[in-house]
């Protein structure tokens, strides 16, 4: 599997805070990425590294180019979309298409209109006039009819309703994407989409907290939640969280066998969204 | 045999990029007339308006004393008067809109955060920044000089229809040479005008993509606080002779030493071109302007406020 995007040792300092401190991680094609972790871990200036809009340290390939230095050739083949705020208020939806149409060699057209198409906006509407759920359905217009190599989206559905949310998503994964592209995403709404992703990297701190395929997670990390009486036992075997519910408790183990956890309890795969949390409040902790 | 082929395939391919250079600078000159509709709704307006003047303006007593009674050479100095002031007046209000421009063009998309969307298209800062400029220097002084050649037209076919029906006196004559050495002069001192403030619009577009709020406040603090600096530290005034300079010296240099009174049909022959478009100064100012650009797009490339 080729690498779209290889990552060593970013760095990014604002003062004295470390957005990026030693960043190292690797996304190959065909995948769609979750990249999870609290406000101000260093999301963001993770993408804008990789995008090229943000100097930095270290090493980063992103489809084989250096950003700091291609950022133009690169953004043939990148496509990115940061919250539905940025389309300017003053454009018109043609002009929109105008526009890509004109600067943009892999746009097609024909594909954002028939997207469109199904949508109620107006040709001649401007972005200002629409609400906001409509200009996030503009945006993946102009995105799924650009025919890029990796997708980068920050938070692309804040502020929407579950409609708008669930249809965005929807249209990616049916009407987008494929095994010769990739899709790197940052979200809060963790849960919603974490049947989405193939992949996984959680930022804390400014470091990479974990990084995996979401098949290899449910062999590494599991769930166990125990009553009270059998906590202790359970607790030998050195969870890396634990978090009361009702009266029971629910451990996080990383590396032990199912073997070695069944008898203690109930054991489960811990979603994506129980993981993220243990893992935060776990590192916090030591 | 091979550096042959090699050579022969790489032909199209930059003939292809160039083209697709081109429609992108197209498409990009053309977005920023999107979004600054002033940039040709001004224009349009004011020579509108100064066409419909001639239909309504002031039909003064020419059936009294006051009648003017002028020779030949004397109406066609008119004609020329008339298209000068047409262009100047037009290229004027032009000259407003376009100080703003060059100020907010870098400065609106880093606003409403829209960068990150111009950012996401596979477009050089360098492009964009170069696009703005052309929009600057280029194509809204040809949109004034169309536009101040159709104005003054319609203006003149206007009067000489109230001339014919008795409602104007006349006092204007069209010959085509005197009309081309006309739009001749105001094309050249449009080229004149461009070349001699690229500097002044480049250095507003540095303001534009630098400045973190408010960049028309600055263009005019900025420059104030500066003379003032330079006038309390160095007790000296070079600053603000280098902008009272700029603000206007080309024109002096074109204009006629011996100026012919009442001959006005020379309009193209008495002004000093060559001495203008071969002023140091002027293209000293270009390569200024050069430089101002390429900090402009190096700003722009890592401002990062959103």
């Amino acid at each position: 599997m080729t690498a779209v995007i290889e990552a060593t040792d970013l760095a990014r300092r604002f003062g004295a805070k470390r957005a990026l401190d030693g960043v190292s991680f690797r996304v190959d094609s065909g995948r769609i990425v979750g990249l999870i972790g609290p406000n101000g871990a260093g999301k963001t200036t993770a993408l804008k590294a990789i995008l090229g809009l943000t100097p930095f340290e270290g090493t980063l390939k992103v489809l084989g180019l250096d950003p700091r230095t291609h950022r133009d050739e690169l953004m043939r083949d990148v496509c990115f979309m940061a919250d539905v705020a940025v389309l300017p208020r003053w454009l018109r939806v043609r002009e929109a298409l105008d526009y890509c149409d004109g600067v943009h060699p892999r746009f097609d057209r024909t594909r954002a209109l028939e997207f469109l198409r199904k949508t109620d906006i107006q040709m001649k509407s401007r972005v200002r006039e629409l609400s906001k759920g409509m200009v996030t359905q503009l945006h993946l217009a102009l995105i799924l009819a650009i025919d890029a190599k990796l997708l980068v989206l920050d938070e692309p559905t804040l502020g929407l309703d579950l409609l708008y949310r669930r249809q965005f998503y929807d249209t990616l994964l049916n009407d987008y994407f494929d095994k010769e592209r990739t899709i790197l995403i940052t979200t809060h709404q963790v849960e919603e989409v974490e049947n989405l992703f193939t992949d996984v990297i959680f930022i804390s701190q400014g470091k990479v907290a974990l990084a995996s395929s979401v098949e290899d997670l449910g062999s590494r990390y599991l769930q166990l939640n125990v009553t009270a009486d059998a906590a202790a036992r359970a607790r030998a075997l050195n969870p890396f969280y634990e978090r009361e519910v009702f009266g029971r408790v629910a451990m996080f183990f990383e590396g032990r066998t199912a073997a070695e956890l069944t008898p203690l309890g109930e054991l489960r795969t811990p979603t994506i969204a129980d993981l993220f949390v243990a893992k935060m409040q776990g590192t916090m902790k030591t | 045999m091979n550096t042959e082929t090699a050579h022969l395939g790489s032909a199209p391919l930059s003939v292809a990029a160039a083209h697709e250079t081109r429609t992108t600078l197209v498409t990009l000159m053309r977005r920023e007339f999107w979004e600054h509709r002033g940039l040709w709704l001004v224009p349009t307006i004011v020579a509108a308006l100064l066409a419909l003047a001639t239909l309504v303006s002031v039909s003064f007593d020419f059936h009294g004393n006051r009648m003017p009674n002028l020779g030949a050479d004397q109406k066609l100095m008119v004609l020329n008067m008339s298209q000068m002031m047409f262009a100047l007046i037009i290229y004027v209000a032009a000259a407003f809109v376009v100080s703003f421009y060059a100020l907010d063009c870098l400065y609106a998309e880093r606003k409403d955060r829209s960068i990150l969307f111009w950012k996401s298209l596979p477009v050089s800062d360098g492009m964009t920044v170069l696009s703005k400029f052309l929009v600057a220097v280029v194509a809204v002084p040809l949109l004034v000089f169309v536009l101040a050649l159709l104005s003054q037209m319609a203006a003149f076919l206007v009067w000489e229809l109230r001339v014919a029906t008795g409602n104007a006196p006349d006092v204007v004559r069209f010959e085509a040479m005197a009309w081309l050495r006309g739009v001749t002069a105001i094309f050249l001192i449009m080229v004149l005008s461009s070349l001699w403030y690229a500097p002044v619009i480049a250095a507003s577009m540095v303001l534009s993509a630098w400045i973190k709020k408010n960049p028309l406040l600055w263009s005019v603090l900025g420059p104030v606080l500066l003379v003032m600096f330079e006038y309390i530290v160095f007790r000296t005034g070079y600053i603000s002779s280098v902008i009272r300079y700029r603000s206007g010296a080309i024109w002096k240099v074109l204009a006629p030493h011996n100026a012919h009174s009442g001959d006005n049909l020379r309009i193209l022959s008495d002004l000093n071109w060559a001495d203008a478009f071969t002023f140091p100064n002027l293209w000293l100012g270009v390569v200024a302007a050069a430089a101002l650009l390429w900090a402009a797009a190096r700003i722009r490339r890592y401002r990062d406020d959103t």
